[in-house]
């Protein structure tokens, strides 16, 4: 199997993509083969990943050593090459979003959005597959940023031709726009603004990664440099780590740049929302582990702070506002802002244990927070409303759906044995003990506010359960006979279930995958404290 | 002490639940998002106002580049 260690990789990523480009050959009107194209090329990526699992030595090896590592020259002029490889941490998410992109299509299968056109909405789907799969084994900055661009162009679409159409009242515009409009450009200009700074910092990065001819973009050696200390006293590494910030707070999202979320998230079709939720957002959180934090660890440093007091902010903020949520779908749109904020929290702490909570965390939201959304989906489907005032006595209408509701919502409040328990509660457990020189007075308190947190977690989710599941159901539904679960549904949602209680019960199978590459990250980039300081004080005199 | 109790649990829900209101509905959605779409709203704005200047009346354009000249000229002689 030597071919695949040269080839995994790429086939992960680019098979989605081939399989667009046949889509586009296919008749609009040929709807099987549509799906079945698209099913196939999604499971061939999925397989794939799983391959790349099973070839993948778990044994570990430093920080910064990739495998099934590709590194062919791509744009020579800039020294920037097509480097992918996967470590410990990005596997387990590379391999969600292959998983998560099957079952979305699977999904789809009999859930189309108007105005339908499945074949346009599964080539979009293709796309951001690619962009997604890509983001997390790119080892170079401009085949990163590509990656990272090339999913908000299908997720715009998405949410601009199948979104929701109520008209929507924008404050400072006189006539209204609807919803999905709104939504979709809303969505664009956040990232894009962000993303445009994430540039400038890449590119920053760039220019004094060495003298002319000796530059370079690729992620691996930049960490050795950052590691070293070669950005240590560097004037603009303040302004870097900044403008880097934004791209990838915004994408989180962090607090207060998160309002494109709800918007989006409520306007978007329900395949739309999923994968928002499993993967783009994991994108910006997954940048700060894999860029921001060995590039420059010293501004990550004195930025840990700031990004905890706004990860905090978030859960806190998140949580209050889904208890002022009348919509559902807006209600978890809301759940993410609070649950990346502990995934932020758990990096800003700089920790082993912090970063191993941000990735498990990651995945754990991915399957939660997924499964929602597609519960949503599908009871906005039958009872063609998400308002929750009107929703009520579900499971008595709908036994196996409000069940796995039920089910889910316990898993997204943290309850012990589900996943979602893990990355709150180790994110909480290394916030008492920040790496060294942090101040143990922010990030005691935002551990004492992130318990509270989880609190107003379980208050929301559990109100939600009682508004939507409990109770009689509303009069108005009296005589209307509801499909429970359909056998596409099922076949989507059961894997999901399964993978939340296997992690919830044995987590062991992403910290097998994550401790090592996770534990040796910080001693690389953290623990060499004292000769960092000395290379800066040189480089700075 | 049961009803104590009880009203103390029930206050610090009704406290939250109307925190979380105040938070939505005035921090959220008037605050951080009303920044957001006023800046939209100042960009929208700000462009149809530019429009009216792009009448398409060449003498009107003309007078202004005489204008930008003259302005310039004063700059050059009395000012530099």
């Amino acid at each position: 199997m030597e071919w695949f260690e040269t080839w995994g990789l790429t086939l992960t990523v680019f098979l989605p993509v081939v399989g667009a480009v046949l889509l586009g050959f296919i008749n609009r009107d040929n709807e099987d083969a549509l799906k079945i194209t698209a099913l196939s090329f999604t499971v061939l990526a999925f397989i794939a990943s799983i391959g790349v699992v099973v070839g993948f030595d778990f044994g570990g090896g430093s920080y910064n050593t990739y495998q099934f590592e590709v590194n062919e020259t791509w744009i020579g002029a800039i020294n920037s090459n097509y480097h992918v490889g996967v470590d410990g941490i990005s596997l387990p998410l590379l391999v969600l979003s292959t998983f998560v992109m099957v079952l979305a299509v699977i999904y789809s299968w009999n859930h189309w959005e108007e105005p339908k056109n499945p074949k346009a909405f599964l080539i979009l789907m293709m796309i951001l597959a690619t962009g997604m799969n890509g983001t997390f084994v790119a080892l170079d900055l401009v085949l990163f940023f590509i990656f990272f661009e090339i999913v908000l162009l299908p997720m715009y679409f998405m949410i601009g031709i199948w979104g929701d159409r109520a008209p929507r009242k924008v404050p400072g515009f006189s006539k209204p726009y609807e919803t999905r409009l709104y939504a979709s450009i809303k969505f664009f200009l956040f990232t894009l603004f962000g993303s445009a700074f994430m540039l400038l910092g890449f590119l920053a990065i760039y220019f004094e990664s060495g003298s002319e001819g000796a530059r370079t973009f690729d992620i691996q050696q930049l960490t050795e440099l950052g590691a070293s200390g070669a950005f240590s006293g560097w004037e603009l590494a303040p302004w870097v780590f900044a403008a880097m910030f934004l791209g990838f707070a915004v994408k989180v999202p962090m607090w207060p740049l998160h309002t494109w979320l709800p918007d989006a998230h409520t306007a978007a079709p329900t395949v739309g929302s999923v994968l928002l939720a499993a993967i783009l957002l994991k994108l910006g959180s997954y940048g700060f582990i894999r860029i921001s934090l060995p590039i420059l660890p010293d501004e990550a440093r004195s930025w840990a702070p700031i990004i905890a007091i706004l990860a905090v902010i978030g859960i806190i903020y998140g949580s209050l506002a889904c208890l002022a949520q009348s919509d559902m779908k807006r209600l978890i749109a809301f759940s993410s802002v609070g649950h990346m904020g502990f995934v932020m929290l758990g990096i800003a702490t700089l920790t082993d244990i912090g970063i191993n909570a941000a990735v498990i965390g990651m995945v754990a939201h991915g399957l939660i927070t997924g499964l929602l959304f597609f519960l949503a989906g599908s009871m906005s489907h039958r009872y063609h409303t998400r308002e929750m005032a009107r929703l009520g006595g579900n499971i008595k209408l709908m036994p196996v759906m409000g069940g796995i509701l039920a089910f889910t919502a316990m898993a997204s409040l943290g309850l012990p044995g589900l996943a979602g328990f893990w990355g709150e509660f180790m994110s909480l457990v290394a916030a008492y003990n920040p790496l060294d020189g942090l101040s143990l007075g922010v990030f005691r308190t935002g551990m004492v506010l992130g318990a509270i947190g989880t609190v107003l977690t379980a208050g929301y989710m559990l109100w939600m359960l009682q508004r939507v599941n409990l109770g009689e159901p509303n009069a108005e539904w009296e005589g209307h006979e509801f499909h429970d679960v359909d056998r596409f549904e099922l076949t989507a949602w059961v894997p999901l279930i399964i993978l939340i209680v296997v992690i919830g019960f044995y987590p062991k199978v992403i910290f097998d995958s994550t401790t090592d590459a996770v534990t040796s990250l910080v001693d690389m980039v953290f623990a060499g404290d004292t000769t960092a300081s000395i290379t800066s004080v040189v480089k700075g005199g | 002490n049961t009803y104590l109790l009880d009203g103390i649990v029930n206050a610090v829900g009704g406290a939250t639940k109307w925190l979380g209101g105040i938070v939505y509905n005035g921090l959220d959605q008037v605050g951080v998002d009303g920044v957001f779409n006023g800046l939209s709203a100042v960009a929208d704005s700000a462009g149809s106002s530019l429009r009216k200047l792009q009448t398409g009346r060449v003498q009107q354009y003309a007078s202004g580049f005489v204008a930008g000249a003259l302005i310039l000229v004063v700059l050059f002689v009395f000012v530099i």
